[in-house]
């Protein structure tokens, strides 16, 4: 190989822009001419650091605030598991010297040794001071709890990702969001290390006083919430009633509601409040909705029907009619999950519904089966379903399979909105069938980074990035409704179609349902049984 | 500050880091984390996962910060537990098929024997080279590494073909190698 073919082929490579023949054919020829292997490393080495050399202000901040908090993170465990190392051993000592005094004083002390040392081991107070209520998606990073355990004063919950709901005994109700870790100290007082809790507190929990890093955030008789930051800054925002936020220097603050206020470690400020960072409730476990479904059961013609109550209007026919424009071909019928499905070229087939799909920022649960294949490449992710205008921030709604490196890890399920999206963690790119449902649910601002989860198999995904956007789909006017396999973003009669090539999705869909609510893990979990 | 200074600064920070200070031990990541991110965004063709091994990376060597004996430099120190942390993850997740992106993963991945060269130093060169950089090529770097815009969308800002300006982009990081070269060159 010539360098000059070398250098195209490096520098497509490095762009993320390659094939798979390319990538291959750069692979043979580093592994063909070591002196080429070096000098790919080398440009590889380059634009890594160029990477950080350009990065904003901003950027390498956040970098260092997460590393650092990392590091308080673990530095705290170290000291934990020291003291609990150093209790253990005392303990030790205490009971052998016990022992020890067992068989010198003789039996009758040994019930009395015997009942103060059980006495001396047994934590302080019994009692529980919370309950777990309702779990979603948790993963568990320490102790794991289920609904009905309770919670004794000196534990923890420390999780991953997911949502707890606690019963604080009488006293209120605590939503805490993953990845989050709060010691209960007593039952009027708990440690936020990490991440976000929403406390509504009842008469009888006046004063829960939630401590962090940073200061203190004491109930007025209010519904509040309190978030400890990758950076170990500190926010407390009122949504309603009141709250003292006391900084560690003694300075306190009340604040009201709608009101909100950042600490770091040596000033607070005011801040915008925004209750929709926030899950101030659990996901509905059981609840009326209406669903559209599409079988992909025909495996023939160029329609797949519809069912469910979900869109029924008698001017709307909700079946998709399968497409194909560009270099593409209509979807073709194939094996599905169940029964048959369809399968699209990545060239230009897709499938287009009347149905507008759901709006604003109402609730909604899209999930189906689908099949990506090994050779995918980064071009063909985006459009698995989409829905909404392309135009402004927010309104559109596209399920995809990541393709862009850079907005999060490639191959993993995405939720674009144009302005934000989230992304998950599992690699669907095995050329087996993977369930995939997002669900948001609705509120007046939901947003995709607070209030969308996502699955796959069943099981809720930790998400490996999210970028905050209010959720604002918007149809109106539309000359399409639902769309499939078809970036949402790609017209017909786009100027240059060859400088947008992440057109259309190609792998296999079936059993596609969309809910007008958000639905529960185990209901997902059930529907993949169906 | 001259070298010799910054150092016995250095010096110092790592001494205040193993008797436990916690504030000279941030000081020190502040120092080196860029360099080592950029390090191994140049090893990983996935640069989120090449930040939260730099995150790893620092946890571990707070941990291991008093079996530091200061008989080579910190540097070195910190890519070798950077280095330890990447094999893992290429090795845990490795395909078995070749030909494909994990393959190529694996090739640039550099040998042990290159974790001696000096990343800082390599990184400041780059930062001297790019303060002589001139638009329009500035704002083509600026928009990629800074902007995080795609090749694509750069070439339809541009008005050009995307491979076009892929090659635009790797001229522009050849002239930055060179330029490297030389003020790295004693």
């Amino acid at each position: 190989m010539n360098s000059i073919e070398f250098d195209k082929l490096l520098a497509l490579v490095i762009a993320d822009e390659a094939s798979g023949d390319e990538v291959k054919q750069l692979i043979d020829a580093m592994n063909n001419d070591r002196s080429l292997l070096l000098e790919a490393r080398y440009h590889f080495q380059l634009h890594g650091q160029l990477g950080v050399a350009l990065e904003s202000e901003f950027s390498r901040e956040k970098a260092l605030s997460m590393i650092k908090s990392e590091i308080e993170i673990g530095d705290a465990e170290e000291f934990t598991q020291r003291v609990s190392r150093k209790i253990h051993r005392q303990l030790w000592i205490k009971r052998a010297m016990m022992a020890a005094a067992v068989m010198l004083i003789g039996i009758s002390s040994v019930l009395f040794v015997s009942q103060f040392s059980a006495n001396d081991d047994a934590p302080e107070n019994l009692s529980a001071v919370a309950s777990v209520t309702a779990i979603s998606g948790v993963q568990w990073l320490d102790d794991e709890y289920k609904e009905g355990d309770s919670i004794i004063s000196g534990q923890k919950v420390r999780f991953g990702s997911g949502l707890l709901e606690l019963d604080l005994g009488g006293r209120g109700s605590l939503v805490i969001e993953g990845p989050a870790h709060l010691d209960f100290t007593s039952a009027m007082e708990s440690v936020l290390h990490r991440g976000s809790l929403v406390m509504r507190a009842t008469e009888q929990g006046h004063g829960y006083t939630v401590k962090t890093s940073q200061g203190s955030v004491v109930d007025l008789g209010t519904e509040f919430a309190v978030s400890v930051n990758a950076d170990n800054s500190v926010e407390t925002h009122v949504i309603e009633g009141s709250v003292e936020a006391i900084a560690y220097d003694g300075t306190s603050v009340t604040l009201k509601a709608n009101d909100a206020r950042r600490f770091n470690e040596t000033s607070g400020q005011a801040i915008p409040a925004d209750i929709g960072k926030f899950y101030t409730s659990m996901p509905p476990t059981q609840q009326k909705y209406k669903y559209a479904h599409w079988s992909f059961d025909e495996n023939e013609g160029d329609l797949a029907q519809a069912s469910g109550e979900l869109g029924e209007s008698e001017s709307v026919n909700k079946d998709l009619v399968l497409y194909a424009i560009d270099e593409g071909v209509k979807p073709r019928w194939t094996k599905g999950m169940k029964n048959s499905g369809i399968y699209f070229d990545g060239k230009g087939g897709f499938a287009q519904s009347e149905y507008q799909g759901i709006q604003g920022g109402k609730a909604r649960t899209v999930c189906c089966w689908v099949k990506v294949p090994e050779d995918f490449l980064a071009a063909q992710g985006y459009g698995i379903i989409s829905w909404g205008k392309p135009t402004k921030l927010g309104e559109t709604w596209q399920i995809s399979v990541n393709p862009d490196s850079q907005d999060g890890k490639v191959g993993t399920l995405r939720l674009g909105l144009l302005g934000g999206h989230i992304i998950g963690s599992t690699d669907l790119r095995d050329g087996d069938w993977h369930h995939i449902a997002v669900v948001l649910y609705g509120g007046s601002s939901p947003n995709v980074g607070t209030h969308a989860l996502l699955y796959v198999d069943g099981k809720q995904e930790a998400v490996s990035r999210a970028s905050l956007q209010e959720v604002k789909t918007n149809s109106s006017n539309g000359d399409y409704g639902v769309w499939l396999g078809r970036n949402v973003t790609y017209r017909k009669n786009a100027r240059n179609k060859s400088r947008n090539p992440k057109r259309f999705f190609r792998g296999g869909v079936d059993e596609l349902y969309i809910f007008d609510s958000a639905i529960s893990e185990t209901q997902i979990q059930e529907l993949m049984k169906r | 500050m001259s070298e010799k200074s910054s150092i016995a600064d250095e010096q110092l920070l790592i001494r205040r880091s193993q008797s436990g200070d916690l504030d000279a031990f941030g000081e020190l990541v502040r120092i080196h984390q860029v360099w080592l991110r950029g390090w191994l965004r140049g090893q990983l063709t996935d640069w989120t996962v090449a930040d939260d091994l730099a995150q790893e990376t620092f946890v571990t060597a707070l941990k291991k910060i008093k079996q530091y004996r200061g008989d080579g430099r910190i540097e070195s120190w910190l890519r070798s537990i950077a280095h330890n942390y990447l094999r893992n993850y290429i090795r845990k997740h490795r395909a078995v098929s070749v030909g494909g992106v994990d393959e190529l993963q694996h090739l640039i991945v550099c040998d042990e024997g290159e974790l001696a060269d000096s990343s800082s130093a390599s990184l400041e060169a780059l930062r001297d080279c790019l303060a002589n950089v001139r638009n329009p090529a500035k704002r083509l770097l600026e928009e990629r590494y800074q902007h995080g815009k795609s090749v694509r969308e750069m070439a339809i800002d541009e008005d050009i073909g995307y491979s076009a300006m892929t090659m635009k982009l790797h001229r522009l990081r050849k002239s930055l190698a060179t330029c490297i070269e030389n003020k790295l060159t004693p």
